[in-house]
């Protein structure tokens, strides 16, 4: 009866798929077992044959896990785009794989009864709490498609931050958990199919749900005015999602980008109606990941490496996203700022010298006064001068990295007109991480100097792909950022590889992933000077440009500024002074979002002011994170970065729920 | 002109102070080179755990150990006395509380050559590394021990410990000797689904070299010895023996899964376990490794 | 002058401004009309060049558009988009400033005489009360008249207006048009506006451009095209027009 009135234009390339993953399975089964086997052991393995067994318990229910959660995210992540109005929404990019792992985490340290039996319902808290926070984030934004992928970038980094935390406090402890947070198919009998599979039932609902899901893809004005409750349609709809999802994600782990890649596939493939994506999507999702895991399956063993498929699928998915989001547009405008009527407007002369003040303070406490080997002490004298030489460079990093990472910030969000921008989310951090883990694994025994040399490729490399693949949009700041998801999202994909496989060198990363000052020496403390100094000065030169841009392209182009042109000085300026940081003090820091904020709400709003008062304010909090680090839990240290993220991530989200 | 004097007398009064003979420059080499020391080290930090043991081994006790807390509960034997300071996270140690402890020697793997300019400047830093590309743990370990006795003054207990390891190990050899033996598996399990099998270039696999016992484990494996896989590949050889070291996995969700109970040792129980033995360390964990194995596997040949 | 030549504009799959000669003169208030869709803020867009043409030549004082500087070409033509961009935090006069950026670019002084132009542009507009005030606290026409402001402030000789009166209720529509006709004729300037509303445009402009379905349909003084069967064409539907019972210019009504 549906039959005729579907769309079937998705239907040829999915049996194309369909056939080379029939090709590969059989192949790989024969791998296992005899051809005239292959029915006893599907339907009836003998107890005492092995190989029938692993058939049956082992390959079999990988193959159904694989459809199932294939299917399941594809659909969630159907459901979710369009209840949400977003093409980017799906379990990873909501906050739900994070929140997970942070649950799985905790109770592995403090809570390890909780994992006998209850790992599911872990990870479904986990992840019910990171998605309420994010729909918490957007609520006052209606859920615009902005505001959702934002929120959910917020609550994964900031999470992301927590669990390295955990991580690098209780490496050794956290170890199996690596394994599942890549996302890993193993199966070894049915009771994962058998646990999945009811709680799947619910899934039919979204039949239920066609028509007012429908309705929902309209804006909401449109779709009330058809009468429709929208927020019950969408909160059951949300619900539904949320609850698919979870169960996935606890039995499986994180596999990513399947909910989102199977969609927009089958859209761009001419699936056009809600009704023909809820029907393709599903069958594209389990196709797509049944490949995937074929593949891995072949690929595993080779170095006596462990490849996860979520990871794989990542590897995957993410250049595809690159892909997908050209051309892509987000509806709803980002968040501004502007709501906030109430924003004092100082002298900036005198709350920069208090700022300068402060700072000069900071500097000082930073440096005298410290946790030692008896206790707190001011030190003075002979002793002062022998911590300075392990103090000075470290404190002067983090000056420089908090102020080059605030005026990238400050660059960035007024070029993207969106003050919840910032260099972390344009992948420029991934991609100089990513060189550095490149460079860990390929030189064994790589110097400081490697390091910081194969970074700064990285970061330029992902900047030219960067400026290559958004030049077509005018550099327009949606696609930036969505393609510094995808960066960053192949970055962590390569590192969760490491981390399943127990390689020690991905432990190194996550140190320094989390922002420390602890490899800074003179070198560093010159380079950061000078970067400072050099584009800290253009960036000052540049202020008028800074003001008009955030006006926008037509009344930029009116006032003959040439668009092309100040975007790419800016964007390159911002790129480089990302780079010089990360390479001392790591890609994850909320420092340059932070700062551009903390100095409008002191009411510095002009850009030459608030550039001048981000370069403090930077510092100021970087030095004051990094005295933290290294006292709070002495002789052990916290990355500078990560205290910071975990002090301004709250604050962050609140400013972006109150919003 | 009184400067000179002053140092000369100094000089004088340090070699009077000093008991153990000329406050000479000495140079020992690491596994990079050259390592040059104002005097012969007494005061050592350590940072990896298995050099903790190694060192701990031949009687020396570290002025400070990364995360020594943690070496008490994954190596634990031989035992780290309450008094070693702590320096902090292995990966970063604390270069202040280091530097605080005044050492003259500090002890790295190789994998600290990205901070070593950073360690240099507390201490000499020498960088020995038991595990490498060569895969000979066992002959990397007593060279260590060998290289720490000399340095450190403890050359007859490093001597007393590789002869007594060598004697372990014969007698070992020959308690196992003369009885059929399967191939094993040396197996942890990361959680139900997946494990770490140890073979290859790691401790384990010389230790069991020197047992003369087969490893099961014919894959390949990380520079460290172990690769991480699941329990299918544990079906063959049919005639294999699984040995679990601990922490074991919940043995009811184990009895519940099908290959697990299919695969022929657990079938005809041929499983062991045995407590934890560091899989990174040296001589003196393979010791313990092969005193288990002995006291498992020939407990009638126990001295 | 603005003179185009055989201008068209397309997007994939749709043109929307079909080749098209036109001439428009400096010093007069030219209105340009048409119904939804018909191509004005294509027009006015190539004009602003915001767009380039797809096919096609268009010239400023007989010198082709595309080989203006950008700032050159910005203190010649000032352009008011459609929608207004929110101003976060800015004060009136600061916004206004930033008309001055054409004259003295991204490193140059802002020096007295940009001051004093943004001085003038304040009394022109009547804004000079709420001069201290944040432009996004303002209503909507006191924005506009800001936004007006900023575009006096870059003391170009044209003006061009995509529908500044579109949020306007009907006295402030008036108040606006009645400012701008009042600077062009007291300036000199050359105005180009997009007008939603046929009797606003046929009140305040001096000359009359009307497009239909992205080609130039009819184009004169208003009482010209102020008939009953030129507007039809434009609009497409009946329509008819009465004297203004005060004189003035006559009023189109729907049937």
């Amino acid at each position: 009866m549906i039959l005729h009135v579907i769309n079937r234009r998705p239907a040829p390339l999915l049996i194309m798929l369909l056939i080379g993953a029939i090709a590969l399975a059989a192949s790989n089964l024969a791998t296992h077992l005899p051809v005239d086997l292959w029915w006893q052991a599907i339907s009836a393995p003998q107890d005492e044959q092995l190989d029938q067994l692993l058939v049956h318990y082992s390959w079999l229910p990988r193959m159904t896990m694989a459809w199932l959660c294939g299917a399941t995210l594809a659909l969630t992540g159907c459901v979710l785009q369009q209840a949400l109005r977003n093409p980017l929404a799906e379990p990873a990019t909501l906050g739900i794989a994070s929140g997970a792992q942070l649950a799985l985490s905790m109770a592995t340290l403090w809570a390890p009864w909780l994992l006998v039996n209850g790992r599911e319902w872990l990870a479904l808290a986990g992840g019910g709490v990171a998605l309420l926070l994010v729909f918490a984030l957007a609520w006052r934004k209606a859920f615009s498609p902005l505001a959702l992928i934002l929120g959910g970038i917020l609550v994964s980094l900031y999470f992301g931050a927590v669990n390295a935390g955990l991580m690098i406090l209780h490496g050794q402890e956290l170890g199996p958990l690596f394994i599942w947070g890549a996302g890993s198919l193993v199966q070894q009998d049915w009771q994962q199919v058998q646990f999945l599979l009811p709680r799947l039932l619910p899934a039919l609902g979204i039949l239920l749900l066609i028509r007012p899901l429908t309705l929902l893809g309209l804006e909401d004005s449109g779709a009330r005015a058809l009468g429709l409750s929208l927020n019950r349609s969408r909160l059951i709809a949300l619900l539904l999602a949320l609850w698919l999802s979870g169960c996935v994600v606890a039995s499986v782990g994180m596999i990513g980008f399947i909910g989102l890649t199977a969609p927009s596939l089958c859209s761009m493939l001419g699936a056009r109606r809600l009704r023909d994506r809820l029907l393709w999507s599903p069958l594209l999702g389990a196709l797509l990941l049944w490949l995937t895991d074929l593949l891995v399956q072949r690929l595993e063993g080779f170095d006596g490496g462990f490849l996860p498929t979520g990871a794989a699928t990542a590897l995957v998915g993410a250049p595809l996203l690159i892909w997908l989001v050209q051309g892509l547009r987000l509806r709803g405008e980002a968040p501004r700022s502007s709501d906030n009527s109430t924003l004092p407007r100082h002298s900036s002369r005198t709350l920069l010298l208090g700022l300068a003040l402060l700072l000069a303070a900071t500097v000082l406490v930073a440096l005298a006064f410290g946790a030692g080997p008896h206790g707190w002490t001011w030190s003075q004298g002979a002793m002062l001068d022998e911590l300075l030489a392990w103090r000075a460079p470290r404190v002067l990093a983090a000056i420089g990295c908090g102020a080059l990472l605030a005026l990238a910030g400050c660059l960035i969000q007024r070029l993207t007109g969106n003050p919840l921008a910032s260099p972390e989310l344009l992948g420029i951090s991934s991609g100089a991480a990513m060189g550095m883990l490149l460079a860990l694994i390929l030189l064994p025994a790589a110097s400081n100097g490697a390091l910081i040399g194969a970074s700064t490729l990285g970061a330029v490399i992902t900047f030219a792909a960067l400026l290559a693949l958004s030049r077509r949009d005018n550099f327009s700041p949606t696609q930036l950022l969505l393609v510094g998801i995808a960066v960053g999202a192949l970055f962590d994909a390569l590192l969760q590889i490491l981390l399943a496989n127990g390689d020690s060198r991905a432990q190194q990363m996550l140190n320094w992933m989390a922002g420390s000052t602890y490899r800074a020496n003179e070198q560093t403390s010159w380079l950061l000077g000078v970067t400072l100094m050099l584009f800290g000065g253009l960036c000052l030169m540049l202020h008028r440009w800074l003001d008009i841009l955030p006006l926008g392209e037509a009344a930029t182009r009116g006032f003959g500024v040439s668009l092309r042109g100040s975007r790419l000085a800016l964007l390159g300026l911002s790129a480089l002074m990302t780079a010089c940081a990360t390479v001392v003090i790591g890609p994850l820091s909320f420092i340059g979002l932070l700062a551009p904020h903390l100095t409008r709400m002191l009411g510095l709003v002009r850009a030459r002011a608030q550039l001048a008062g981000a370069i403090l304010l930077g510092a100021l909090v970087m030095v004051a994170a990094d005295w933290l680090g290294r006292n709070v839990l002495y002789p052990y240290q916290m990355p500078a970065g990560l205290l910071a993220a975990l002090i301004a991530g709250p604050y962050l989200m609140m400013q972006l729920w109150r919003r | 002109m009184p400067a000179i004097a002053l140092r000369a007398a100094l000089s004088i009064l340090l070699y009077l102070l000093t008991p153990v003979a000329f406050a000479q420059p000495v140079t020992w080499n690491d596994d990079f080179g050259p390592v040059t020391f104002e005097h012969p080290p007494r005061r050592v930090v350590v940072l990896d755990w298995g050099l903790v043991e190694q060192l701990l081994a031949i009687g020396v006790t570290p002025v400070g150990v990364g995360e020594p807390d943690g070496y008490r509960r994954w190596v634990s034997i031989p035992e780290l006395p309450a008094s070693v300071a702590d320096v902090g996270a292995r990966r970063e140690p604390n270069l202040e509380a280091m530097s605080q402890l005044r050492p003259d020697l500090i002890l790295a793997t190789p994998e600290y050559t990205s901070i070593l300019p950073l360690l240099n400047a507390v201490a000499p830093t020498m960088l020995l590394a038991t595990f490498d590309d060569h895969g000979q743990p066992l002959q990397r370990s007593r060279h260590i021990t060998t290289l720490l006795g000399r340095m450190l003054g403890h050359e007859a207990q490093a001597d007393a410990l590789l002869k007594r390891v060598d004697k372990r190990f014969a007698e070992a050899r020959a308690a196992l000797a003369g009885q059929a033996r399967e191939p094993l598996y040396l197996v942890t399990f990361l959680d139900e689904r997946h494990l770490r099998v140890n073979g290859g270039q790691g401790l384990y696999q010389a230790v069991l070299d020197q047992l003369g016992l087969r490893n099961a484990w014919q894959g390949p494996t990380s520079s460290w010895g172990f690769a991480t896989i699941t329990l299918s590949a544990l079906a063959t050889p049919a005639d294999a023996r699984l040995v679990l070291f601990e922490p074991l996995p919940d043995r009811a969700v184990l009895d519940r899964n099908p290959i697990w109970k299919a695969l022929s040792a657990v079938r005809e129980q041929r499983v062991d376990s045995l407590p934890a033995v560091w899989p990174y360390g040296g001589v003196s964990s393979a010791e313990r490794l092969a005193l288990l194995l002995q006291q498992r596997f020939a407990p009638s040949a126990q001295p | 002058m603005f003179e185009l030549q055989s201008v068209s504009f397309s997007v994939p799959g749709r043109t929307l401004l079909h080749p098209l000669d036109l001439k428009i003169p400096h010093g007069r208030m030219v209105g340009l009309i048409g119904h939804n869709g018909s191509g004005k803020s294509t027009l006015i867009k190539l004009l602003a060049r915001q767009q380039l043409p797809a096919s096609g030549q268009i010239s400023l004082d007989d010198k082709p558009l595309s080989t203006w500087q950008n700032r050159e070409f910005a203190r010649h033509v000032a352009y008011l988009p459609q929608q207004l961009p929110p101003a976060d935090n800015l004060t009136v006069r600061e916004l206004v400033g930033f008309g001055r950026y054409p004259w003295h670019g991204a490193l140059g002084r802002f020096g007295d005489q940009d001051r004093q132009q943004v001085q003038r542009a304040l009394e022109l507009t009547h804004t000079l009360d709420f001069a201290e005030r944040l432009v996004d606290h303002l209503s909507g026409g006191e924005r506009q008249r800001v936004w007006l402001a900023m575009l006096l402030a870059q003391n170009s000789r044209y003006l061009l207006l995509d529908e500044p009166t579109s949020a306007l209720d009907i006295a402030h529509q008036v108040e606006v048009l009645a400012l701008v006709k009042d600077l062009s004729a007291q300036l000199g300037l050359g105005v180009l506006v997009v007008l939603h509303d046929v009797n606003m445009a046929a009140r305040y402009c001096d000359h009359l451009i009307a497009l239909h379905q992205g080609r130039l349909l009819a184009q004169g003084s208003p009482a010209e095209l102020m008939c009953s069967e030129t507007l039809e064409d434009i609009y497409g539907i009946a329509m008819g027009v009465l004297p203004h019972p005060q004189g003035g210019s006559p009023i189109s009504f729907v049937y």
